[in-house]
């Protein structure tokens, strides 16, 4: 008779725990013992779309490619065209650029800890972060007209200054999220439930890290102060004051703490931009339909999730010839979630997926 | 142990409970939208000048020249339209602008294509 040990397992595309990719799982009882990532589902074909448009209709797009933070890859991409056209972005649109991508991480990180909640089952959380993470989206709306897809910098600046009362209501938003920050605090980060599902869960070895490219919380959660806007600073990183929050667990519990820590270094950064904003021109125009130079760049930054890499080839017509996307989810999840969840129990699956924190930009 | 985590949650929610609802009855509430919110087009059909610069510039590849009467005019197609504003900025003559309406929902699909006369001026 034929005995059957191992059950292979499939786990989305199509579930609502899953950010719309699967993984298929080998168990044996409780245990994992093969893990393989089944990517494709949410394939869109950005990098074939962006050599058909124009280089001003791609900041329309480049958003897209990923929903929980857009304003991330407008930036990455602006910087790679700023530098095939020689453009100089002027001081104030440079802060406005800093600002609003600051912004957009902690919209992002909210975003995760109402995920990270819902897979440890602490629904209060999700509820209370996603409703913070409105009144962001409120100043998104008032500044750049959308709430989710802001399509707002521009090659050479930003599309527009910032409203009259802007000021205003981003302080008042700042105060509401530092009050909710220390809620969640105490519902989350501090609470014993949440530990004993994170702490110990997911560990990614320092060096298997390294080896399979991980960026971003998850390898500041492995011990290594790398942050691209300190090791390679762009636009007006360099005049500012933050740290860059590092743990040495290697779990889930650390990397979630990473992220904790960088909504408030960002408020930080916040505060000093609104302080030091100086006056004057927001963008250095360029004809909508002009043609670039021949060249060829790589620009990066640091997203909320991890390292995010433009490389625009020209050959000198008004549409790039070749793009390629580096985007950080793709190392995350397809050799990094592998290696993580061999070996792991089968319950602590939705743990380890989100405290990696998945979003559409693997398949791009 | 994991008592006070609990007790924690429930003291959160019950403090909760006694504040103003967060969310709106809509349709019967509406919260205005904001100055600068991209929404429907409007369009103002004396003046334009039937230059196309719109057609050219639209990244979805939404707006489609049609002949009325001699000239042409842009019929936009809004189940393609991503509301990215690129239109009304490059229109030299003010006829394309973009609206604070964003109720679009239709059970017909005709109603998406939105001839040059369709559109509200
Ligand atoms: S708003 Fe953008 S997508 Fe819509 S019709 Fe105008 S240019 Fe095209
Ligand atoms: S850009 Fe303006 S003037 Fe030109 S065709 Fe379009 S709507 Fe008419």
């Amino acid at each position: 008779m034929h005995e059957t040990k191992t059950y292979r397992f499939p786990i989305g595309p199509a579930h609502p725990a899953m950010a719309n990719f699967g993984i298929d799982i080998e168990i044996e009882g409780e245990k994992v013992i093969n893990a393989k990532s089944d990517p494709g589902y949410l394939h869109r074909g950005f990098e074939k779309l962006m050599e058909y448009r124009t280089y001003l209709q791609n900041t329309i797009l480049v958003g897209r490619v990923c929903v929980f933070e857009p304003f991330s890859y407008e930036l990455a991409y602006n910087i790679a065209v700023d530098k095939i056209a020689g453009l100089d972005v002027p001081e104030r649109g440079s802060y406005i650029r800093v600002m609003m991508s600051e912004l957009m991480r902690i919209s992002s990180h909210l975003v995760w800890m109402s995920k990270m909640c819902r897979a440890t089952g602490l629904d209060t959380v999700l509820k209370l972060a996603i409703t913070y993470r409105d009144y962001i989206l409120e100043l998104f709306e008032e500044s750049t007209g959308g709430r989710v897809y802001p399509v707002y910098i521009r090659p050479g600046g930003v599309r527009w200054d910032l409203p009259d009362r802007f000021n205003e209501h981003l302080e008042k938003a700042l105060k509401k999220l530092e009050d909710g920050l220390l809620k969640i605090d105490g519902l989350m980060f501090k609470n014993d439930i949440f530990i004993s599902r994170t702490r110990n869960v997911g560990i990614l070895k320092k060096n298997t890290a390294i080896k399979l490219g991980a960026t971003g919380p998850v390898l500041k959660a492995c011990g290594f102060k790398y942050d691209i806007r300190k090791d390679n600073p762009y636009e007006v990183y360099k005049e500012l004051d933050f740290d860059v929050p590092v743990y040495n667990g290697c779990d889930s519990y650390s990397r979630s703490l990473v992220r904790r820590n960088e909504i408030e270094e960002s408020i930080k950064i916040i505060r000093q931009l609104v302080k030091n904003m100086p006056s004057g021109n927001h963008i250095n125009k360029i004809s909508p339909f002009a043609s670039l130079p021949q060249g060829e760049v790589y620009s990066r930054i640091e997203g909320a999730r991890g390292e995010i890499g433009f490389h625009i080839i020209s050959t000198g017509s008004d549409m790039p010839y070749r793009v390629k996307i580096r985007s950080p989810s793709f190392t995350h999840f397809i050799p990094v979630l592998e290696d993580i969840l061999t070996g792991s129990q089968i319950a602590d699956v939705p743990v380890i997926y989100w405290s990696l924190d998945p979003c559409a930009d693997m398949d791009r | 142990m994991f008592l006070t985590g609990v007790l924690k949650g429930i003291q959160v929610t019950i403090e909760n409970l006694f504040k103003r609802a967060l969310t709106i009855r809509y349709p019967h509430q509406k919260i205005e939208a904001a100055e600068r919110f991209r929404g429907e087009h409007s369009f103002d059909i004396s003046k334009c000048k039937s230059c196309g610069l719109c057609e050219r510039i639209c990244p979805s590849r939404a707006i489609e020249m049609i002949e009325i009467k001699g000239k042409k005019y842009p019929k936009i197609d809004m189940g393609k339209c991503s509301f990215c504003g690129l239109c009304t900025e490059i229109c030299p003559f003010g006829a394309l602008k973009l609206t604070k309406n964003f109720s679009l929902a239709s059970g017909n699909k005709k109603d998406f294509i939105k001839k040059p006369r369709k559109l509200k001026k």
